[in-house]
């Protein structure tokens, strides 16, 4: 690991505890030995108050490369997720994640924390990652609605 | 006037006062104002420069941006040494704009001078008469420059505030008082970074205070020159870091950034001072 990637991640450590949004949690992983692993988090985005998701806190993964802040870290929610936008292997397809895309290396661990609560509730349905929650969300609003809900209360708060 | 130095040899008769009256005829040396100057004078005439002094103005120039890097970090907050410095380097933008007008007007008046002489018919013993009557009269050199002088001073003083050290100068009260305010004329730019109306004093990259922070000069931005390197290492030509700008940049676009310099030596030195204050107000009366 770089030792700019070591140090930014420190620091994002730092600001993260100093200031989150309400509701978030993120923190780094411990190695076997039981040292921190700051290359890899684990956080929790709760659903937004009056959406269909507002009953969960959704545990998500965030693996930084050796690279980072050059390029993106990786986030995961667990295989399976029910998400338009969410890969069966439980990656996250968001424009902002993606180096190709709107990746920016001046993108917080907030920033990021934030745009994924907000894809939640905001599927695009134009980049399809799974079958069954975009064929649903497409065309049976109802069955997508009910499966989602169902989802949040199996990830209570 | 007084900065004319006539590097010329040569003598040449030339009245500076412009009541004279012309000379009594009978002087059989002396040549009428009104007759043109010989051509071989007017060449010397034209040779003439003020003496330059421009490489002095450059010289205080680069000590003034010297005094800059060296206003130790208890020197930068006090409020009389950044009054003094501000009041000094104003006093001298004011000299080095009195040169280079003093300069561009003899300029201007010299090629005015040149101009009205070529219309006149050259002086033959057909002309002479003529000339030394006053019929025809050469233009005056001291009346030329009086007239290019009052043209210039109609005209607004030229802006030329754009330069970096004027900038920086014109930072420093600002900043002394608070390093990470938003500085008044750079209040319109919606794109400078701001938290809450300040500006970061830490780079978005690295996420740490600056410690040699680099400006992009085609969008503004400012990293750390570790955390842009390293950045555009893998591509040499990559999306600006900040999001949402639509910049390509690429390592020659980035520069020293000596007002960030500037705002974090400024946080460094109140730090400083104010941890020595705790240590000073920690002090037990034994």
């Amino acid at each position: 690991m770089s030792s700019l990637c070591l140090q930014r991640l420190q620091e994002e450590r730092k600001k993260w505890r100093k200031d989150h949004p309400f509701g978030f949690f993120a923190k780094p992983t411990k190695k076997p030995d039981g040292s921190m692993n700051l290359q890899k988090w684990e956080a929790g985005i709760p659903g937004k108050e009056g959406t269909i998701w507002k009953d969960g806190v959704f545990p998500i993964t965030i693996e930084y490369p050796d690279d980072y802040p050059s390029k993106p870290p990786k986030v995961k929610f667990p295989a399976g997720f029910y998400h338009p936008n969410i890969y069966p292997s439980g990656t996250v397809c968001l424009s902002i994640l993606n180096e190709d895309q709107d990746w920016r290396p001046a993108i917080t661990l907030k920033q990021i924390a934030l745009g994924v609560q907000d894809l939640l509730d905001s599927p695009n349905p134009n980049s399809p990652a799974q079958e069954p929650a975009w064929r649903a969300f497409s065309k049976n609003v109802k069955e997508y609605e009910r499966k989602v809900i169902e989802q949040a209360k199996r990830y209570t708060k | 006037m007084s900065l004319l130095k006539f590097q010329a040899g040569k003598r040449i008769a030339f009245t500076t006062n412009t009541n004279t009256k012309p000379m009594p005829r009978e002087t059989p040396t002396a040549v009428p104002e009104s007759v043109p100057l010989h051509h071989t004078a007017l060449q010397v005439f034209h040779d003439w420069r003020p003496s330059d002094i421009s490489a002095i103005l450059n010289e205080t120039r680069s000590q003034f941006s010297q005094l800059l890097d060296q206003l130790s970090e208890v020197n930068a907050t006090s409020p009389d040494v950044v009054d003094t410095l501000t009041q000094t380097f104003r006093e001298f933008r004011h000299l080095e704009a009195q040169q280079n007008s003093l300069q561009n007007n003899i300029d201007l008046a010299k090629s005015k001078y040149r101009s009205q002489c070529e219309e006149l018919p050259p002086v033959t013993w057909e002309t002479w008469d003529a000339y030394r009557e006053g019929e025809l009269r050469a233009p005056h050199l001291l009346h030329v420059f009086e007239e290019t002088e009052r043209d210039s001073e109609s005209q607004p003083p030229p802006a030329n505030s754009a330069d970096e050290l004027s900038r920086l100068y014109r930072a420093l009260p600002h900043i002394a008082a608070d390093p990470q305010c938003i500085l008044p004329d750079e209040a319109a730019d919606d794109d400078v970074q701001i938290a809450g109306g300040q500006i970061e004093l830490a780079c978005p990259i690295t996420c740490k205070p600056f410690q040699r922070p680099m400006i992009s000069r085609k969008c503004g931005h400012v990293f750390d020159h570790a955390g842009i390197e390293q950045y555009l290492s893998a591509q040499s030509t990559r999306d600006c870091p900040q999001g949402a700008c639509g910049q390509k940049v690429s390592m020659r676009d980035f520069v020293p950034d000596r007002l960030m310099e500037l705002r974090c030596k400024i946080t460094r030195a109140r730090e400083g001072s104010r941890k020595a204050q705790r240590a000073l107000e920690n002090v037990v009366p034994i």
